[in-house]
């Protein structure tokens, strides 16, 4: 009863991991294809200038990195998801593949600061000083607390197989 | 690691199987394996009485601890 549970939550976990690789990957691609074909005009930090400033460049150089980041998280997360279905909770995969998408969550969460960070530079070189409390607030930090929260227990894991090791080799 | 299992040689010694040990001492001979391959990272107290008894030696007779 508790592993055919446990399996339906690993079952869905898994697919919803899916679900998010694949429609982040297709539109990360769908982005790319239309802004190099031309689909799609980018504003400039309200620029209105027709050369991009270095500021602009950064700061589109650093998204493009962060997404990137956080689909190779969302990749390991999504490999990690599917070791989970042989309930091999303690494996080696599991347990480093946690790691590595913790570490890549937490590391967006960190550039998506700093792109912040620059937007607020921009628009204050401009004149103009804001502060916009809105959800775009929420999501490095939830990265970051995500990223360390999959690193901490990437650690727990791995202590738990030592016991669990220790305590198979007991005679 | 530097506990050494001497369980062969009291075997040896005492012209016992390692099976036969293992249904008087009510361990399954894979366990007696990893013990006496030296792959056990513990060994339970009532283990080492239980092969003690079986094998009439001591624990000092089983376990040795080299300086590596």
């Amino acid at each position: 009863m508790q592993i055919n549970s446990s399996m339906k939550k690993s079952f869905l976990f898994k697919s919803l991991v899916d679900y998010l690789y694949i429609l982040n990957v297709g539109g990360f691609l769908l982005l790319l294809t239309t802004i190099s074909f031309g689909f799609v005009e980018i504003n400039v930090i309200k620029g209105g200038d027709e050369h991009w400033s270095l500021l602009a460049i950064s700061i589109s150089c650093i998204s493009v990195l962060t997404c990137i980041v956080f689909l190779r998280g969302v990749y390991y997360l999504r490999k990690m998801a599917r070791h989970l279905l042989t309930h091999k909770y303690f494996s080696k995969q599991i347990i480093k593949c946690l790691k590595i998408s913790g570490t890549h969550f937490l590391l967006a969460g960190v550039m998506f600061v700093v792109i912040m960070i620059l937007g607020w530079i921009g628009k204050l070189r401009e004149g103009l000083f804001e502060f916009v409390y809105d959800i775009n607030l929420m999501v490095p930090l939830f990265l970051m607390i995500i990223g360390l929260f999959f690193m901490i227990q990437s650690e727990a894991l791995l202590v738990a197989k030592n016991f669990k090791e220790e305590n198979e080799l007991t005679v | 690691m530097p506990i050494i299992i001497n369980l062969d040689v009291m075997l040896a010694k005492r012209k016992i199987r390692s099976k036969e040990l293992s249904e008087r001492i009510g361990i399954t001979t894979s366990n007696l394996s990893i013990l006496k391959s030296g792959k056990a990272k513990a060994i339970r107290f009532s283990t080492l009485e239980a092969i003690c008894k079986a094998l009439e030696c001591q624990p000092k007779d089983i376990l040795e601890y080299r300086d590596s």
